[in-house]
């Protein structure tokens, strides 16, 4: 049991460098739903931050960005099941 | 003075000559309360998100422009009193602005950017529906951010596998 836990772990890989903090001509608009669609799931909901790798600020400045994007129907706020 | 930002989603049925009134008409309510236009963008008409007074497209304006914040509550109050603008947000980009900065240096951007928009619209009707945004975005990329470039290309593709995984 306490073996399989780690190895779990190891089998998803996942960035742990704030994409917004290693590329500073990657910039978070909220007119720019490409960027943005980066972040969010399928079914349109923000991808938290411990899965991302996000820095809290970046974060932060990203759920504002999603929301007015929301906003103005460039994302959904949901995306209905099949 | 603050700088602010309009996107409106206009009907995407009416034409051309009648977005222009609509231009004007803003325009005018901006510069005559002391404020000043820096640029107006046209997007086209894109496919929504989700339907929106039920439609499912419409058509895309960005006013970027500098003025008091009572200039916003007038302005937003005039989108709301037309029918034709189905959607607005209002965003505070700066404040403190010295409006004498724009005047002088930012007038031939903006007039730059005018002529621009009618070709735009007329492509994203013919193309099919998947095409579409993207030609519309495409259209409207090198004006805006041309170093963002390279990096939107790769966006997707570092995102998709790890965040798939993590939600499991």
């Amino acid at each position: 049991m306490t073996v399989a836990k780690p190895q779990k772990r190891r089998s998803f890989p996942r960035s742990k460098v704030c994409r917004f903090c290693a590329d500073s001509s990657l910039r978070m608009d909220y007119k720019e739903p490409a960027i943005l669609r980066a972040f969010i799931t399928e079914r349109g909901k923000i991808i938290p931050r411990r899965i991302s790798g996000n820095c809290a600020k970046h974060q932060r400045e990203l759920t504002t960005a999603i929301k007015r994007a929301r906003n103005i129907a460039l994302l959904p706020f949901t995306v209905p099941k099949r | 003075m603050r700088r602010y930002e309009s996107v409106i989603i206009l009907d995407p049925e009416i034409p051309d000559e009648e977005i222009q009134g609509f231009t004007e008409k803003f325009t005018s309510l901006i510069k005559t309360s002391g404020g000043e236009i820096i640029k107006i963008e046209d997007w086209g008409a894109k496919k929504l998100a989700y339907p929106v007074k039920k439609r499912d497209r419409g058509r895309y304006l960005l006013l970027d422009f500098v003025g008091l914040p009572a200039l916003i509550a007038e302005l937003e109050r005039q989108f709301k009193i037309t029918e034709e603008v189905m959607k607005f947000l209002s965003v505070k980009v700066a404040d403190e602005v010295d409006l004498g900065a724009f005047t002088a240096a930012e007038k031939p951007e903006a007039s730059a950017a005018e002529p621009e928009p009618p070709a735009a619209p007329e492509q994203a009707t013919a193309a099919s529906a998947p095409e579409k945004l993207e030609s519309v975005q495409a259209s409207s990329e090198p004006e805006s951010q041309p170093t963002t470039g390279d990096a939107r290309s790769d966006a997707p593709l570092i995102s998709a596998e790890p965040m798939e995984h993590g939600i499991e």
